[in-house]
């Protein structure tokens, strides 16, 4: 890690005592609206049906349930990885661009958020369907002579996820490496560092901040996913928030839902509270609203 | 499911003094209007929306609001809903519409009104229709489909096992409900020897073909699956390929061996114009309204009488008509209200296994 004064014009956008007043109202509306039902929710798995620990028991009899919440998991942590991967590069390029160049590639990035979740899904359906789009041009090309079957199943579920999460993954990555001072690398290359040896030693560690706010972004946001895997996954992809659907809506034991809920939720704090260990507290906060340097 | 709600819209004040004037009229007419002590400004029907909503608005709605000067709007129907609202007492419905099977485990769970039969007239009712807590409303096949396109005419399947022996894709909901039911037909089980299902052998009979299965998750989704082609054969709700096939898709059905499903009204626990309600349900029991429901949707009616007001062109389309209905038989609302969180808890372990 590099570590050390590498700008000084940086400065945390904190806000100041006087007009801290200014936050009572989304305080409130929080408490209110979120933690509130929140807690209530917590609270229903230890006493519905009954006070105690019933539905943790339930819970952990159940292969059901425990398979699915490690599926969660790892689908998550498979999504959270692929972005990685595709967005790293997309982000490291607009970091690059300028003017026009930059606003259609933000463009490209941005305009898919403007479209629903569900229908995103059910446009990767057609995409991928027996007589879809992917398989009438693999046919074309002659690449295969039966169409091949790729829904229900995880290449599907990934794709489709991957697709709806790499805004997540880009636009803190880009707001971080826009934030990496150029004349670093410059000066790595003055030093005698070839391209691969100035990226790896010193962008790559700069630009962590970003891989880890846009991972926990896409990874705490894919864990809550319900739509999507529902439409393009196989019933071994079965994910936790399909499982809570089912016992909150359909079978309306709130119990055993608000305990499966609660699951997910305290592995999500889990992790963010792993992330902020590692990353070191304060600088959680900053990166993910789009900080991102090492001061 | 997932369904956009109608926006209420606040009715004028001069709409509201005419219809007032309309009903007062009405009421002299009609005795067991008066019996309502105030006039609500409007009822809430909670539907799955959709076709479902405009059938409801083409007949039971419209002579509704024309009889007592009532508007009706419609919203989302979610169970959770219905039971938060009950439990903070603070229902905004004043009757839920919903699959059977789910108002009458929500009926034994306290959330509903019980019906008064001094009010709703079980006349014409095919058994089985009226419950201390909701009614039956219509009938709905989840029968055997397939795609005209894949399959060849004499390779149509005539019966679950013919589905179950197709060499290729089949396409069926990804519910225990209903989905077991024709895996144990498929499995030889007699349609009179049905229930109590034998969960496992329903399993056995799933899994011989787990890897033809396409899986469908939604009603939307399930019809669409045979429409492209996606799947060759299945199981859908005749709702979701009627209108295709009629438009011309590739997609044919038939209601041997269907499993009959119905929606079901219920009036929530709490409902401030439970009378009100109580008129509407009525009304949506008579045969007449449920023979213009059933010209608007093709869900057949549970009051028998309303099949004598249909042609034949319509009969042959509807689940319940004469005909049709000897081919399949009803679910069993009982067994699924009895057993219904064990089984879906145990087809989920299957599916994931």
């Amino acid at each position: 890690m590099t570590e050390g004064e590498i700008r000084s014009d940086y400065q945390p956008w904190l806000i100041s005592r006087r007009y801290a007043w200014l936050l009572a109202a989304p305080a409130l509306f929080l408490l209110v609206f979120f933690l509130w039902p929140l807690i209530r929710v917590v609270v229903r798995g230890f006493v519905d049906p009954s006070f105690g620990l019933t539905n943790y028991r339930q819970i952990l009899a159940s292969p059901v349930h425990l398979k699915v919440l490690w599926n969660t998991v790892t689908t998550a942590a498979i999504v959270t990885f692929l972005c990685l991967l595709i967005a790293y590069p997309v982000a490291f390029a607009m970091a690059r661009a300028k003017g026009a160049r930059l606003q259609i590639m933000a463009a490209f990035v941005i305009v898919p958020l403007w479209t629903s979740v569900v229908i995103r899904s059910y446009a990767w359906m057609v995409v991928f369907q027996r007589r879809g789009v992917l398989n009438d041009a693999l046919s074309a090309l002659g690449v295969v002579s039966e169409p091949v079957r790729f829904l229900p199943g995880a290449f599907a579920l990934n794709v489709g996820m991957v697709h709806i999460m790499l805004p997540f993954m880009i636009l803190p990555l880009l707001a971080n490496m826009r934030a990496i001072d150029g004349s670093l690398l410059r000066v790595a290359e003055v030093m005698g560092a070839n391209p691969l040896q100035s990226f790896l030693r010193v962008f790559l560690p700069l630009s962590l901040p970003g891989i880890s706010a846009g991972g926990l972004l896409v990874f705490m946001m894919s864990l809550g996913f319900y739509i999507t895997p529902a439409l393009l996954g196989g019933p071994q992809h079965m994910m936790a928030a399909v499982l809570i659907e089912q016992q909150a809506n359909g079978l309306l034991n709130w119990g055993l839902a608000s305990a499966l809920s609660t699951v997910l939720l305290a592995v999500t704090i889990a992790i963010y509270l792993v992330y902020v260990r590692v990353t070191g507290g304060s600088r959680a906060a900053s990166d993910t609203l789009g900080g991102g340097e090492r001061s | 499911m997932s369904r956009s709600s109608e926006i209420s819209r606040p009715i004028s004040r001069r709409k509201a003094v005419a219809s007032l004037g309309a009903t007062a009229a009405l009421s002299l007419a009609a005795p067991y209007l008066a019996r309502a002590q105030s006039k609500p400004a409007q009822l809430v029907v909670a539907t799955g929306g959709g076709k479902l909503d405009d059938a409801y608005k083409a007949s039971v709605f419209k002579v509704f609001t024309e009889k007592t000067g009532i508007p009706i709007v419609t919203t989302a129907n979610p169970a959770a809903k219905l039971k938060a609202m009950v439990e903070q007492n603070a229902v905004e419905w004043d009757v839920m519409q919903g699959p059977a099977e789910d108002l009458i485990v929500h009926g034994r769970n306290g959330l509903f009104e019980p019906i008064d039969y001094g009010v709703v007239s079980k006349t014409g009712l095919v058994d089985g229709a009226a419950h201390e807590h909701f009614l039956l409303t219509d009938f709905a096949a989840y029968h055997i489909a397939w795609n005209t396109k894949n399959v060849k005419p004499e390779a149509a399947p005539k019966s679950w096992a013919d589905v179950w022996a197709y060499p290729g894709r089949i396409g069926i909901w990804k519910r225990p409900f209903q989905t077991l039911e024709v895996a144990l037909l498929a499995d030889g089980v007699p349609i009179d020897k049905l229930y109590p299902l034998d969960i496992e052998r329903g399993l056995k009979s799933l899994e011989k073909i787990k890897s033809k299965i396409s899986w469908w998750e939604r009603g939307a989704q399930g019809g669409q699956v045979f429409v492209d082609g996606e799947v060759d054969v299945g199981a859908i709700w005749n709702g979701r390929v009627q209108e295709p096939k009629a438009n011309g898709a590739a997609v044919d059905f038939h209601f041997n061996q269907a499993i009959l499903v119905s929606d079901a009204w219920g009036i929530p626990k709490g409902t401030k114009n439970k009378s009100a309600a109580m008129q509407l349900v009525a009304l949506n029991m008579t045969a007449a309204v449920q023979a213009e429901y059933s010209k608007k949707i093709p869900y057949g009616p549970v009051n028998l009488d309303a099949l004598k007001l249909l042609d034949a062109a319509t009969l042959a389309t509807l689940p319940s008509s004469e005909e049709n209905f000897k081919k399949g038989r009803q679910l069993d609302l009982r067994f699924w209200a009895d057993n219904g969180p064990a089984t879906v808890d145990r087809f989920n372990k299957w599916l994931l296994s």
